[in-house]
């Protein structure tokens, strides 16, 4: 499977907020979106998703345009995990999950007990299965991340669009998400990840994209990244990435006090 | 999901107690026996048949399809808008449907006039709303709140200057009386109509249930999960105006029931739709049905209905504020 984005523009009001971003992501591939807030990350997530109808250009899924497309044919395709979910009502955690596979059920139906079955497999990728019967509400931010990622994992599709996943969650929930983000590539499963850690960046992506301005300025390997050398230009700090036991560590300030 | 349906039995079992209970208090009481005899076809004393059929039964059917279509609309906002605390007038079809009333009362129409103008003028409020939020660019949820509020004090303030033109001695009595809610003037004329119009209202939500649960997510995120919000959000808000403006046109203005009884049956059986939709229709049909029933018997002059739902709702939300905290 292949995702496309091609030429796509899109304003807010007279703001011309991404301008002409072209992307090609195969199976398997985990991006990682970096740029500073305002660069066009999450509105660049949104444009695919079709969550804000781009002013030009076009994204495509395996040749087939996303924009012409139903609601639901698009979300068997494209799963959304946005930065903070919305839970004013208390549903149990299971509840939740299992509205992950609505784009699989008829108009006039309901989930069923292979859709259950579904949402505690979810939970079992996840390692949280215990939080089934939980209230959403009274999750810390960390268990309520791993939760919406089931949620988007239930519903089938294989394109996984992960809005800032780790902002809000500790060093060992991020860890715990970035893993498993790395298993589901290696399924095959395509990950787009909007996010701002220089460091879970070069660890878990096999291909960084840098904007600035709504402008993609970079696409390519995490190799290539550094070989550019253009994240102190970018960051406007000193920044050295140095590998090491198998890890990318990032350096930020290290020229200073080497010099 | 498998749910296991005896989380129904506690609502049926109120459902049932409150129409025989509706059927034997009044001025004329009658014992259980006398109710279920006449109900199930045995004889019983010509009397205690009038009492039970030509009496009764109008108001208890009208009751029932008024009390479970209220608290349905009431659910199914509080579910589009995100909101817990948002009623069915809203949009403003029942200040809507009261000026039609109040309007219909002022220029001498008759009963079944004053109902069809009422209910006319609570879907026109309405399409107000729908139309300027249509024509509002941005976050649709909050466009339609503020027309809604803004449609809605519009037609309270016509209201307002109805009840200032009308006579005092005829029609404003007649105006003031109606838009506190009463059962008292329905007839069993009005049954069929009511029955047609909240059952087909009703339809969309109970076979959307399980959308509701998406779309209590916000806009974004339903829509990310395939649900077509928009087609949603107008066959809800047309379902909920239906039922009000037909509420509001044959009773007047009932308020609460639409914001007390979801939350009551949240408490009870958690938010997914596809529990609360049914059991908020057998707990807002009973909860209309006990208060008129109590509005019929308490006193010796009727009681509108509209009173004694806001002096029980009231004071009972404010009690499930208190003890439920943030988990309303």
């Amino acid at each position: 499977m292949i995702l496309e984005v091609k030429d796509l523009s899109f304003s807010y009001g007279r703001k011309e907020t991404l301008k002409h971003i072209n992307l090609r992501v195969e199976s398997g591939e985990t991006v990682a979106l970096l740029g500073k807030n305002g660069s066009g990350k999450s509105t660049l997530l949104k444009n695919i998703l079709h969550l804000l109808t781009p002013s030009s250009g076009e994204v495509t899924v395996g040749g087939m345009n996303v924009g012409t497309m139903t609601i639901k044919e698009r979300s068997r395709l494209l799963s959304y995990i946005p930065q903070e979910s919305r839970n004013i009502y208390s549903y149990s955690v299971l509840s939740y999950v299992l509205m992950g596979v609505t784009p699989t059920l008829s108009t006039l139906s309901s989930p069923k007990d292979k859709d259950e079955e579904a949402a505690l497999r979810a939970l079992d990728f996840f390692g949280i299965r215990n939080l089934k019967d939980r209230d959403i509400t009274t999750l810390s931010g960390g268990e309520r991340q791993l939760v919406t990622a089931s949620r988007a994992l239930v519903g089938g599709s294989r394109i996984l669009l992960f809005d800032e996943p780790t902002s809000a969650l500790d060093y060992g929930n991020s860890e715990c998400l970035l893993n498993l983000i790395r298993k589901l590539s290696s399924d095959g499963y395509i990950s787009i990840i909007s996010m701002h850690s220089l460091s879970e960046a070069l660890n878990t992506a096999s291909r960084i994209v840098l904007m600035k301005d709504g402008v993609i300025i970079f696409s390519g390997s995490v190799e290539e990244l550094i070989k550019a050398d253009i994240l102190s230009d970018y960051y406007n700090t000193p920044i050295s990435v140095e590998y090491y036991k198998g890890q990318y560590i990032v350096l930020k300030g290290w020229h200073d006090v080497v010099e | 999901m498998k749910l296991r349906r005896h989380w129904l039995f506690p609502f049926a079992l109120i459902f049932i107690v409150s129409i025989l209970l509706s059927f034997q208090l009044g001025r004329y009481s009658l014992s259980p026996l006398t109710v279920l005899k006449g109900l199930f076809g045995f004889s019983v004393s010509p009397q205690a048949k009038s009492i039970i059929f030509s009496l009764r039964m109008p108001r208890i059917v009208i009751s029932l399809f008024i009390g479970a279509g209220l608290a349905l609309a009431g659910l199914v906002y509080q579910g589009i808008f995100q909101n817990p605390m948002v009623s069915p007038d809203m949009l403003g079809s029942t200040s809507g449907a009261g000026f039609g009333a109040a309007l219909a009362i002022l220029l001498g129409m008759n009963y079944f006039t004053i109902t069809v103008t009422s209910f006319l003028f609570g879907l026109f409020a309405v399409a107000i709303v729908l139309l300027i939020a249509r024509n509002v660019k941005g976050n649709p949820t909050l466009t339609l709140v503020l027309a809604g509020m803004m449609v809605s004090s519009v037609f309270s303030a016509l209201i307002s200057f109805v009840k200032l033109i009308a006579d005092p001695e005829e029609s404003l009595p007649q105006i003031t009386y109606f838009l506190m809610g009463s059962m008292s003037s329905v007839r069993s004329e009005d049954i069929l109509p009511t029955a047609i119009l909240i059952t087909l209202a009703t339809i969309p939500i109970v076979i959307f249930r399980w959308r509701l649960n998406v779309m209590t997510q916000g806009e974004e995120e339903a829509k990310a999960l395939g649900v077509n919000t928009k087609a949603l959000r107008y066959v809800c808000i047309i379902s909920a105006t239906v039922i009000t403006a037909t509420a509001t046109s044959l009773c007047g203005m009932i308020s609460y029931v639409g914001l007390v009884i979801p939350h009551l049956v949240r408490m009870v059986l958690g938010c997914d739709y596809r529990r609360t939709v049914p059991a908020s229709i057998l707990l807002g049909s009973s909860f209309i049905l006990l208060v008129d029933t109590v509005s019929r018997t308490l006193t010796t002059v009727e009681l509108p209905l509209g009173i004694l739902t806001s002096l029980i709702g009231a004071p009972f939300f404010l009690y499930l504020i208190i003890r439920e905290g943030r988990k309303i």
